[in-house]
């Protein structure tokens, strides 16, 4: 299995430097930007802090996407399916070990995201008082709306044609953001969230297994 | 009776409404040499996609070393070596790359046999795959086949693009590993001086339909070509079964009929022909007369 996970990760350099470029700017800008933009005006703007993140979180699930449409588009181009499911492996290892590099890769930002907050909360909580709660929710949606938008990409690319996949992860994507601005931060955005990534997921699960390759 | 390394029954496929096979049934014995013959587009490569489950079949039972093409595991996957009709290998990878990732998956990998077989293929590591020639990709896939030791070698077409040389090289490794006990090959070619060499058993695929399957020796002896001089004009018919050809010219018949035996030489006698002469067929031959003209019965 690590075989196959690795090579996925491999096929993703190039997404995985950009976004890691893309994180890695903001945390460091983060780290610049809240004490000395923040704590002088402290304790009344916390929640610039937690807002400053949508920038990102809005980036990710158009990332996301992109990932689970490159892989598939990419697979479907260049026979890697056919070829691996003819080696010591079956369809549901390799779809799995696509599954893990192109979750794992918006995992990561956020994770990093996560542990640059914590260290930034750590050493600022007692100056800009933090909504910890919101901020959790906000890493949650985050995390659901890119799986989504994942399963969306996934999805859409997995077809022969390279333009078609764009324009449906582009149109897509919209009810996903409308989702969270109309329901908010909580259980009703996160369940239809899930349930979206889910049949997202499900349904390019069985069509994988059962396609020709 | 030998367990089978293939074993297929009553395989339909059907595209786009279009009858590919219609109910092809065939066995591979253990230690065998399968050649599967076929006019292009008849549907050899479905039959070997269906096998490996690259594609499913409209109906019908495929089992590969005892297990059905459906539940193959990873294990099994890994005591089957496939060698593909224009090498599908991952083009834009380095062939270092692309043997990294085969042996990661393999079961069984044999580094020195696999180094001996690069060193005399002169297979250059740090090339990337699309800028290898064909025969270097048909070395190089057949390389890596070999390499996890296969139990049943599966060729689509392996020798297309290969110059006689590489072809003789790649002949003798799949005839070194039938030496080896119990191992198989299926084996799909357009070019049937290498069926011929190699192969134990042949299958004809006609129409949809496996027409021949039976020992090579056996199909050789079965179907035989004649030529017969009448004293005056060749009779229009002769009412001999089983004619697959039969041209006419003056005095001069050439008739290719299958499973010839007493029976039909004493109706032949009868005609009571000037001489009656065999004219040796190979392979090709009579593959030609199989597929050129009507289904011949000669399954067995």
């Amino acid at each position: 299995m690590w075989p196959l996970i690795k090579r996925e990760f491999e096929a993703l350099y190039a997404p995985l430097l950009l976004i890691a470029l893309i994180t890695g700017g903001y945390i460091i800008w983060l780290f610049f930007w809240l004490p000395t933009y923040l704590i002088p005006r402290a304790p009344c703007l916390g929640l610039p802090f937690v807002y400053s993140h949508l920038k990102l979180f809005m980036i990710l699930p158009v990332f996301s996407a992109a990932v689970g449409a490159l892989q598939m588009t990419t697979d479907r181009s260049s026979g890697i399916s056919t070829f691996l499911s003819t080696l010591a492996t079956s369809r549901n290892r390799i779809f799995a070990a696509r599954l893990i590099a192109g979750i794992a890769s918006f995992v990561f930002v956020l994770a990093a995201l996560a542990i640059a907050d914590a260290v930034l909360i750590n050493r600022y909580c007692s100056l800009v008082p933090m909504d910890i709660a919101f901020l959790i929710r906000m890493f949650a949606t985050a995390f659901l709306i890119s799986l989504a938008g994942y399963g969306i990409g996934l999805l859409a690319g997995w077809r022969a044609n390279k333009v078609l996949p764009v324009l449906i992860v582009i149109l897509l994507l919209i009810p996903l953001f409308l989702i969270v601005f109309f329901t908010g931060l909580g259980w009703q955005s996160y369940l239809l969230l899930l349930a979206i990534a889910l049949a997202g997921l499900i349904l390019v699960w069985q069509k994988y297994r059962n396609v020709s390759l | 009776m030998n367990s089978a390394a293939v074993e297929i029954e009553n395989l339909v496929k059907y595209y786009e409404g279009r009858c590919v096979l219609d109910g092809v049934n065939l066995r591979v014995p253990s230690g065998c040499i399968y050649g599967l013959l076929g006019r292009n587009g008849v549907g050899k490569t479905t039959i070997i996609r269906i096998l490996l489950g690259l594609e499913s079949a409209s109906r019908g039972r495929t089992s590969l070393l005892g297990v059905e093409t459906a539940k193959l595991t990873a294990r099994d996957r890994g005591r089957i070596g496939y060698v593909a009709e224009g090498h599908h290998l991952i083009q834009h990878y380095r062939v270092a790359r692309l043997v990294e990732l085969y042996q990661g998956l393999a079961i069984n990998w044999n580094e020195q046999f696999f180094a001996e077989l690069i060193a005399r293929f002169r297979l250059p590591m740090d090339r990337k795959i699309k800028q290898l020639s064909n025969g270097m990709r048909a070395q190089l896939n057949l390389s890596l086949a070999m390499a996890i030791d296969p139990q049943l070698l599966i060729l689509d077409d392996p020798t297309l693009g290969l110059d006689t040389i590489s072809r003789r090289q790649f002949l003798e490794l799949a005839i070194d590993l039938i030496q080896r006990d119990g191992r198989s090959i299926l084996f799909c070619s357009h070019i049937l001086s290498d069926v011929e060499r190699i192969a134990d058993r042949v299958g004809i695929l006609a129409a949809g339909k496996l027409v021949v399957d039976c020992q090579l020796e056996e199909l050789k002896n079965r179907v035989r070509r004649l030529r017969v001089i009448f004293a005056d004009a060749a009779p229009a018919e002769l009412p001999l079964t089983e004619i697959i050809s039969c041209q006419s010219s003056g005095r001069e018949l050439v008739i290719t009929v299958a499973n010839w035996n007493e029976h039909k030489q004493a109706m032949l006698d009868t005609y009571q022909p000037q001489s009656c002469s065999e004219i040796p067929m190979s392979l090709e031959d009579i593959f030609v007369e199989c597929t050129q003209t009507q289904p011949l019965s000669a399954a067995g």
